[in-house]
């Protein structure tokens, strides 16, 4: 069980997901309609290629930190923590657009997250790590909560990233072209609280990488003609490096976990491409003997949402109830950088947080 | 908390040395230069920066000074262990992370860097090319010994900067309050006194590291706080910003020798008010 507010901690406790929020804009916009005024739109299927069938896009009064907000409040509606009880509050995105798609620096978003919601007596800062940030935010609560810092905190994301692929659709003229992975990308917010539970409970392995030697492979930079972003990929080349080198990572946070992998429930890793998602997943079946399905996707609605992904993921298979009390997960991060990571917890509780719990 | 400052160094650029990444790189290098530690002992790297090379927002920065100093780029024998490297966005917060991580022993090693960029086709942001080093390692006597941080978000508005399209660039535009640095004086001296309150009064051999921006605010906090503080001279007309407190740390460094406590002291815009008691044997570098 977790730890009462008002136990004292010791160097024994481990951290845990109390519980998850998510924010989606309302408006959709489908990958054919996003094509039909690509510069090349016959050469790019991109539903074959990526799985991505839609994603949610910002209209009127979205960005990314009223996605941000939208998401900590949810996630504070399915958490029996009030805001006035977090300590720490970190946002974890890359984009930082507000009204008029202007990049704001300062004040730190988690400033205003935090402000917005009433956690007035939580440390903030953000924190900057590609697509990782949210699993690197993760790493740094359970690192506090370990230690006796902190009780408990809240990790949060909001993403106005289409810019990207509007960006990009002038520009792409086929599958290899460096911009094609922009038009994968969708708007989200992702919100969640990790707080101190039990020694045998919650997150038992967290390992992170950089292959800085890579971090060329993904750049997202101001668009120089005009408003917003734009990002030039090598998405084979990384995809190439993250199945060939991820393999040791996956390994060591099994077995810090103490986990074998055929007792591993889910692999839920960054989602970019229902393809990447899938190979990478065979190669694994190869390397460890298990011919089982573990790799699980979350793309075809609302496409590669960066930092939230793994959590609007873990949010979806928890709602549909295929993730189930008692199994565990690997939470496998790639990022620009190249930032490799794993971390797994067993689900408990968190699971009761859902309507199809009971 | 046993986390001590092994080693720190700092640089400050010109109108030729203006790349945060380059002025980072000199920083980082010769902080291990000094610790006699090769790169790729360096299990963490935190940096913190606003002004970036580019305007890159992706990847963070840290992982560009990674391979830029040699901080196991590639797959080694230890891997998968290896450099964990991220950004984090205000000094003392990253300060505080990369500590916890080497008090836990999740990094024996961390380097925290701030580093900001000269804006090119700028007249003056206020920020100057500047960047510093720490190298932090475990002590079981002395260090680190508590962080506090309070936000006043009824004094956000008094500094707000952000990056807009103005039809031919992205350009930066900063927007201050006339009262910016009062509000900072008077967030550092409220929370400041239940610190002390707290840990108790400060030691008679203290030496306070402050922000070096806004400007006038280390002058300022030693006249409310009746603390000795470090002043660096800034660049002109701009401010040393995010690697200010190293800078201090670097630049004062027979004061800091000498003296047996540190209390660090930043703000930075929202308003977020910091501090970090360091203590130290009064005759060593750190």
């Amino acid at each position: 069980m977790p730890l009462e507010p008002d136990r004292p901690l010791s160097g024994e406790v481990r951290a845990r997901i109390e519980s998850i929020g998510t924010a989606l804009p309302a408006a959709r916009l489908t990958t054919e309609a996003l094509l039909a005024d690509c510069k090349q739109a016959e050469a790019v299927d991109l539903t074959w290629l990526t799985g991505v069938e839609e994603r949610r896009v910002c209209g009127e009064g979205d960005n990314s930190r009223t996605l941000a907000i939208a998401a900590a409040r949810n996630c504070l509606a399915r958490s029996r923590w009030e805001a006035e009880d977090l300590d720490w509050l970190i946002f974890c995105g890359i984009t930082r657009y507000v009204e008029g798609l202007e990049f704001q620096f300062e004040p730190q978003l988690s400033v205003e997250v935090a402000s917005a919601i009433g956690a007035h007596r939580a440390r903030t800062f953000d924190v900057g790590n590609a697509c990782a940030g949210m699993l690197t935010g993760v790493s740094i609560l359970e690192d506090g909560i370990r230690r006796g810092t902190i009780r408990r905190g809240m990790i949060v994301s909001g993403e106005w990233i289409t810019h990207l692929a509007h960006n990009a659709r002038s520009n792409v003229d086929g599958i290899t072209h460096p911009e094609v992975a922009s038009l994968t990308v969708g708007d989200s917010g992702a919100a969640a609280i990790i707080e101190s539970c039990a020694p045998n409970q919650g997150i038992q392995s967290s390992v992170f990488v950089t292959l800085a030697e890579h971090s060329d492979l993904c750049i997202g930079k101001g668009y120089p003609q005009g408003p917003g972003a734009f990002m030039l990929t090598d998405a084979a080349e990384i995809h190439r490096i993250a199945l060939l080198d991820a393999l040791e990572v996956l390994k060591e946070a099994l077995s810090q976990a103490g986990i074998p992998y055929a007792k591993l429930g889910h692999v839920v890793a960054h989602q970019t491409s229902a393809r990447a998602i899938r190979a990478g997943d065979r190669i694994w079946q190869k390397v460890v003997g298990v011919r089982e399905r573990k790799f699980r996707e979350n793309l075809a609605r609302i496409g590669n949402t960066s930092t939230t992904s793994h959590f609007l993921a873990l949010d979806h298979l928890l709602s549909t109830g295929e993730i189930q009390r008692g199994e565990s997960v690997l939470l496998l991060a790639f990022a620009s950088g190249l930032v490799i990571g794993a971390q797994v917890f067993t689900v408990d509780e968190l699971v009761d947080t859902y309507a199809h719990a009971d | 908390m046993p986390t001590r400052i092994e080693a720190a160094h700092a640089v400050r650029g010109d109108r030729e040395h203006r790349s945060s990444l380059e002025l980072a790189k000199t920083a980082a290098l010769g902080c291990l230069d000094k610790a006699g530690c090769p790169p790729d002992r360096v299990d963490l790297i935190t940096y913190s920066g606003l002004l970036r090379d580019d305007h890159v927002q992706e990847p963070a920065n840290a992982p560009f000074l990674q391979r830029a100093i040699g901080a196991n780029p590639v797959p080694g024998e230890r891997y998968p262990s290896g450099t964990f490297s991220f950004d984090v966005s205000e000094f003392l917060s990253a300060l505080e992370v990369a500590a916890g991580f080497v008090e836990s022993g999740r990094a024996e090693r961390a380097l925290v860097v701030a580093a900001d960029a000269g804006l090119v086709g700028c007249e003056s942001s206020g920020i100057a090319p500047a960047a510093g080093a720490l190298l932090l390692t475990r002590d079981p006597e002395r260090g680190f010994r508590s962080f506090r941080s309070r936000n006043y978000p009824q004094w956000s508005d008094r500094l707000q900067r952000r990056v807009y399209w103005n039809g031919r660039i992205h350009e930066l535009r900063t927007e201050t309050r006339d009262d910016w640095l009062e509000r900072c004086v008077e967030a550092t001296q409220e929370l400041a006194t239940e610190f002390f309150s707290e840990h108790g009064a400060p030691s008679e051999n203290v030496l306070v590291i402050p922000s070096q921006s806004p400007r006038g605010f280390p002058a300022a906090i030693e006249k409310c706080l009746a603390l000795p503080c470090v002043s660096v001279a800034p660049c002109g007309e701009d401010d040393i910003y995010s690697a200010g407190p190293i800078t201090a740390i670097v630049e004062a460094a027979e004061r800091f020798r000498k003296a047996d406590q540190i209390l660090f002291a930043t703000v930075a815009p929202g308003l977020i008010s910091t501090l970090a008691l360091y203590d130290k044997r009064p005759d060593a570098a750190f």
